[in-house]
């Protein structure tokens, strides 16, 4: 296997089992995906010991091959988890959304959302899968995570290339 | 040879000029419209419920969205928490300011002390020495987010210039 898949897959799968334990999204935020990438670019680094400094480029693909492997994990695991209990963070909220619907009037256009995701829900309560939710929560991680794991990839690179110069 | 140096950075500043400030422009649209996202149920009156339901999603995956931790202007509240609305409100405001300089250099030691008030305020407010304070957040983010742009900034830029930062793969 390509020596920059392997650390792109392990931070990705560690940074996607993070995600689906309670409390941990609370503390790491939006810095979760970031720091598996710049693990992952210190990963990279340490498995080739000549090398002396990493291309912007080679950080940013590194940063976007963790990113995709998170999103993909992170997506697997909701459908999974979504699978047997049979329900979601949508199911729960709905109830929620539907009275603000009805209290606020919003008009056909809300009516018509509204009517796409009780679709929703009711297939996620009957069969525990639904084809459009299973889609909207891998195509969202995959353009978040991806933006981030760049963003992640670009700050390690600097950090990493640093600390050489400093050393 | 450090007379030389200082000449040929500055040369190499000149020539690659309309491509850092496109860059930054760039940069920075994308940051706007990135914080103009997670600003939209608060600010605007169209109630979609799918659009609503897409942008929730779209930031459930970078921040906890926790109710009693986001900043509610109105009835409605922010799609990020208060630290993450911090951390942004940073970069824009270093985005802006980037603008008017010429090139930043952030060091490694920047980074680390812009985010020690941060990490002590969550491991704080975690282990419950005091409770969550949404200022204290946006405050402690806000110094972390306008280091790390403007990190990320110098590292995008010494890729367009391509030549300091050259690394030996």
């Amino acid at each position: 296997m390509n020596k920059k898949y392997l650390p792109g897959l392990v931070c990705g799968f560690g940074a996607a089992v993070l995600t689906t334990i309670p409390g941990v999204q609370t503390i790491a935020c939006c810095l979760l995906v970031p720091i598996a990438s710049v693990i992952s670019i210190f990963l990279y680094k340490k498995s080739q010991p000549g090398l002396l400094k990493i291309q912007t480029g080679t950080g940013i693909l590194l940063g976007l091959l963790t990113a995709v492997f998170a999103a993909l994990f992170a997506s697997g695991f909701e459908i999974i988890i979504t699978y047997i209990t049979r329900t979601s963070d949508l199911v729960t909220s709905m109830p929620q959304a539907e009275k603000v619907v009805k209290d606020m009037n919003l008009g056909p256009a809300a009516e018509e959302s509204m009517e796409v995701l009780k679709q929703m829900v009711s297939e996620i309560q009957s069969k525990g899968f639904s084809f459009l939710y299973a889609f909207l929560i891998t195509a969202t991680n995959l353009i978040t995570y991806s933006i981030f794991g760049m963003l992640g990839g670009l700050i390690g690179t600097a950090v990493i290339n640093k600390r050489n110069q400093s050393v | 040879m450090q007379h030389t140096e200082v000449i040929n950075s500055t040369e190499l500043i000149f020539e690659h000029r309309p491509k850092i400030i496109l860059m930054r422009f760039l940069l920075l649209s994308f940051l706007s419209f990135w914080i103009l996202g997670f600003l939209l149920p608060a600010i605007s009156s169209a109630n979609n419920m799918m659009t609503n339901f897409l942008l929730s999603k779209i930031y459930s995956s970078v921040c906890h969205q926790e109710s009693a931790k986001c900043i509610s202007i109105g009835s409605t509240s922010m799609l990020v928490c208060a630290r993450c609305a911090g951390i942004y409100a940073g970069a824009l405001i270093a985005g802006l300011l980037s603008l008017l300089t010429n090139r930043p250099s952030i060091s490694r030691r920047a980074l680390i002390f812009s985010s020690i008030p941060l990490a002590i305020d969550v491991f704080l407010t975690f282990t419950g020495v005091y409770k969550y304070s949404q200022s204290l957040a946006f405050t402690t983010g806000l110094a972390f987010g306008g280091i790390v742009y403007l990190l990320i900034l110098s590292e995008l830029e010494n890729f367009f210039s391509n030549k300091p930062f050259k690394g030996n793969e």
